[in-house]
């Protein structure tokens, strides 16, 4: 994000940004693809073995399956994050465990199990959409605005 | 068959998911927020749901089916009480994944307590 | 060598996952001359499956059905079919088309068509208690009835 303003920088600051750039850290690019191909992959394995188990043994659909099984993944991405192992495939595999609702789940779960210490109202109820907010703002907006041309267009008879 | 597909199709929306973390050095938040409006685009050009018909959870279980589903509720509604129908049927489909991590939020705040 | 431990274990994982899949694949007949339906015919006291059987020759005839079951009462048609898996992307599209192409053959049954694994699992159960006459008129109709709501259930 830092190289989006260089251009906005006072020349000594931008001769620090190459001087940083030239020492960050490179990300083995190629390597945490294929981690998260395999971790996201593997979660999405599980969801379906999930789905199946929810549509034989239940009285789901193909369409009304989805609930239950994010409902389920998030309630083991609980015992995950509250044993602290969640973090560690984590930092293994990157998106692949952030991508999934999981990681949405990981992340409302982690903030209020931190937050727990400063009470339940202000602590945990405060804090649990620190990331999960910018998701649900920009999820709710974008289908709002996307919802909207939809009707707008099938009313006009454009679609 | 299915199996096989949805652990595919999943590992590349988490590969796109990684370039945009190593490549592009967005954030999480942003990485998650660019994925699910991504997801509400896609359901709006109707190109999300033969995805889920063919790769099952490999389409659902991302947050990109959040956008999606977001946009399954506003239509739903919008054909039934018209425009008023986006505001108020957007999370009628949504609301396991989102009620699920709160509730469960709070039971992990209530069982667990934090590591160091 | 960490390394290739790794990546023969993925390698495994992948190849179960594929096995996964085409077992259930060889359970549900791919092959085209063979597609798995069977015909019902039912005695006396229960509704007569002529409709239902007729559908499943005609969807048999189609190149993209591997698998069809159908069950009518007087007055309504349920039907299942399954496609390949690789033509998936179009399913909608498909089942629309072949809902229309069922409605114009059977004028007088208000017909439901439905890909649903869900609805498949359930008519094939109800296939199985008629041919077995484990089954009156009425709880027919009821469990027909059943399972078109719950094909009609949006989440």
């Amino acid at each position: 994000m830092a190289d989006k303003k260089k251009k906005n920088l006072p020349p000594i600051a931008q001769k620090y940004q190459s001087f940083q750039d030239k020492r960050e850290v490179k990300r083995p690019v190629v390597k945490n693809c294929i981690k998260a191909f395999f971790v996201g992959g593997f979660i999405c394995f599980i969801g379906q073995l999930i789905t199946t188990f929810y549509i034989h043994f239940f009285h789901f659909t193909e369409q009304t399956a989805g609930n239950p099984t994010v409902a389920t993944l998030i309630f083991i991405t609980m015992l995950l994050t509250g044993f602290g192992v969640y973090d560690r495939f984590g930092q293994f595999a990157g998106a692949g465990t952030a991508v999934p609702v999981t990681g949405f789940g990981n992340a409302v779960i982690s903030a209020c199990i931190e937050h727990r210490t400063e009470g339940f109202v202000l602590g945990v109820g405060g804090n649990m959409f620190k990331l999960a907010g910018s998701v649900v703002l920009f999820g709710v907006f974008s289908a709002f605005v996307v919802a909207l041309i939809k009707t707008l267009l099938s009313n006009w008879g454009v679609i | 068959m299915i199996f096989f597909w949805a652990f595919v199709v999943g590992g590349i929306i988490c590969v796109i998911g990684q370039i945009m973390f190593d490549v592009f050095k967005l954030s999480p938040g942003h990485t998650l927020s660019i994925l699910v409006v991504a997801g509400a685009i896609l359901d709006g050009l109707g190109w999300y749901d033969p995805l889920i018909d063919f790769a099952g959870a490999g389409a659902t279980v991302p947050i990109t089916n959040f956008g999606n589903s977001l946009v399954h509720g506003a239509m739903q509604e919008a054909d039934k009480h018209g425009i008023i129908g986006v505001i108020t049927g957007m999370f009628e489909v949504t609301s396991s994944g989102i009620s699920a991590a709160i509730i469960f939020g709070f039971i992990g705040a209530l069982l667990f307590k934090p590591k160091g | 060598m960490l390394y290739i431990r790794i990546t023969i274990s993925f390698l495994l994982v992948i190849g179960l996952l594929t096995s996964c899949g085409t077992e259930m694949n060889n359970s549900s007949g791919r092959n085209s001359q063979d597609i798995q339906l069977t015909k019902i015919s039912t005695k006396g006291n229960i509704h007569d499956q002529t409709a239902a059987n007729r559908a499943k020759e005609i969807l048999s005839k189609n190149d993209s059905v591997t698998a069809v079951q159908a069950v009518n009462t007087s007055n309504k048609m349920l039907i299942t079919i399954e496609i390949p898996h690789h033509e998936r992307f179009l399913l909608e599209k498909k089942r629309k088309e072949l809902q229309k192409k069922m409605e114009k053959e059977f004028p007088d049954y208000k017909v439901e068509l439905s890909t649903d694994k869900k609805i498949i699992l359930e008519l094939e159960d109800l296939e199985k208690k008629l041919r077995e006459d484990n089954i009156s008129n009425k709880k027919l109709e009821k469990e027909l009835k059943h399972i078109i709501k719950l094909s009609k259930d949006q989440a």
